[in-house]
């Protein structure tokens, strides 16, 4: 079987204690390893709000594992998740082969000015209304 | 939300964003409404192609709770 790159992003309740979050993402760990899936990166968000109510809870704990894996495999993982009660919501992603892995940090702070060269546009389409005008 | 122009470029072919990745809420903030519906292309801009993607990516991101379904976004707490 040849291997494809996934991305799995797990929810912890956030009414766990610390050393149970531990306990579940070494479980997480586990569950992919046991798939003969490779982590080549992780990334722990930490507590985050929701956007909006889930089950009555506001936040959870986000911890995102980068592997290499199988579609099989993955259905296994994914069984497991499900049974695992401390796991609050999951999802896995197929990414790219050339997908560039970014930090929490950097997606907050990235800007996007999607329509920079058009108000400048409109400005330059301004100015000789203006001109016009004053004659 | 700038008006409708014709034969304008996609903004995301534009930036030369490849993946659209949905943890990238900075990026899916851009083509949401206040009120957290999904832009409709005519008023963005984006390509089709680009515009399912983006879909694609705001509703993953709204199952992991980063973006809301409806209603303002809510202010973030410490």
């Amino acid at each position: 079987m040849s291997k494809r790159k996934y991305e799995l992003m797990v929810i912890i309740k956030p009414d766990m204690t610390q050393k149970q979050t531990e306990g579940e993402l070494k479980k997480v760990r586990e569950f992919i390893s046991s798939q003969q899936g490779e982590i080549f990166h992780e990334d722990l968000w930490g507590m985050r709000a929701f956007a909006y109510k889930m089950k009555k809870y506001d936040s959870g704990y986000y911890a995102i594992f980068y592997f290499n894996g199988d579609p099989q495999g993955n259905r296994e993982i994914e069984r497991s998740l499900r049974l695992e009660n401390g796991i609050f919501r999951f999802l896995t992603v197929s990414l790219p082969d050339d997908y560039e892995i970014k930090t929490l940090d950097e997606f907050e702070s990235a800007e996007y000015d999607i329509y920079a060269d058009e108000r400048s546009d409109s400005k330059a389409k301004a100015e000789p209304k203006a001109k016009k005008a004053a004659k | 939300m700038p008006k409708n122009k014709y034969n304008r470029a996609c903004p995301i072919t534009k930036m030369d964003i490849k993946h659209i990745d949905y943890k990238n809420i900075q990026l899916l903030l851009k083509f949401i409404s206040r009120h957290g519906k999904i832009v409709p292309k005519y008023y963005s801009g984006v390509s089709l192609v680009n515009q399912k993607k983006l879909a694609v990516a705001i509703k993953r991101a709204r199952q992991m709770g980063l973006l809301p379904y409806t209603s303002k976004p809510r202010r973030k707490r410490a």
